[in-house]
């Protein structure tokens, strides 16, 4: 129903479309850029995509999904333009191996992390983010970012290892 | 602005002002496509205007006895043209003109 209205450019099915889904929409922006002003720049844009696009969206999978990879998408788009997609250098493969075992990160909820998101270079947060909270694969974060896997891997073992930094910094241990 | 009392929502009510700049940018485009689609009409209409022309030329002055032979545009083409946004009216005057044509030369024949 709404979508029917929305592919007819009916306002008042546009602000319900709006209103059901900016909350989630803006979550999944401010993960990606930390300036909260910058985000709401970036979910305008996104949102006007959905609007304006939506009689593309073929109902496979969610709509829910759907307006989450235009999020994740145009954030990606609004980080290229500002040049702050900067990658730190690849760590070694038997690094990348070895990173796999479970860290501490992976006792605590997604909450904790969001908070900490903040605190982190673009590069690390844009790779965490897309590979913990948004369920990419390395492979789909390489062909996204333009990068090899093995410095997507790289980026997510600096974030976590920035991360638990951060928390032992929190929580007050050496 | 959004909530910054709790950075760690997985969901963030941002501010008013984004709907409203929103509602602006949609106007802007709601305005542009209308723009678009009479702009396609007009060209739609001036084509078979400029068609109606070159037709006439070719069969004005009449040769023969009917003078309203310029206006007979053959069906197919009329057909051809129909789906073509904004010529289906134009169509539909024509086949009228041409019925019009019809009652005239039988008019004039008695």
């Amino acid at each position: 129903m709404i979508i029917t209205g929305c592919r007819n450019l009916d306002r008042r099915s546009q602000q319900a479309l709006y209103d059901r889904y900016a909350p989630m929409a803006l979550g999944v922006c401010r993960r990606f850029i930390a300036d909260p002003m910058a985000a709401e720049d970036v979910l305008m844009e996104g949102f006007f995509k959905v609007l304006t696009k939506i009689g593309s969206f073929q109902g496979v999978g969610s709509l829910e999904g759907w307006i989450r990879r235009i999020m994740v998408n145009e954030s990606l788009m609004h980080l290229r333009r500002h040049n702050e997609l900067k990658f730190a250098q690849d760590l070694g493969p038997d690094v990348v191996l070895r990173a796999e075992d479970p860290s501490v990160l992976d006792e605590l909820g997604a909450r904790d992390i969001l908070g900490m998101l903040d605190r982190m270079p673009a590069g690390y947060r844009t790779v965490f983010s897309l590979y913990v909270l948004e369920g990419y694969k390395h492979r789909e974060i390489a062909e996204l970012l333009g990068i090899s896997i093995n410095t997507s891997k790289s980026q997510l073992i600096l974030a976590r290892q920035r991360m638990e930094e951060l928390l032992r910094t929190r929580l007050g241990y050496p | 602005m959004a909530d910054e009392k709790d950075p760690q929502l997985l969901e963030i009510n941002p501010s008013t002002q984004v709907w409203k700049r929103l509602e602006v940018k949609l106007d802007r485009f709601a305005l542009q496509r209308r723009r678009r689609l009479l702009y396609r009409r007009t060209a739609a209409v001036a084509a078979v205007v400029a068609l109606l022309v070159v037709w006439g030329r070719q069969h004005w002055p009449p040769n023969n006895t009917d003078p309203y032979a310029f206006l007979f545009v053959p069906p197919a083409v009329l057909e051809e043209l129909s789906p073509v946004d904004g010529c289906a009216s134009v169509c539909s005057s024509l086949e009228a003109l041409h019925s019009l044509s019809s009652w005239y030369r039988v008019r004039e024949k008695k």
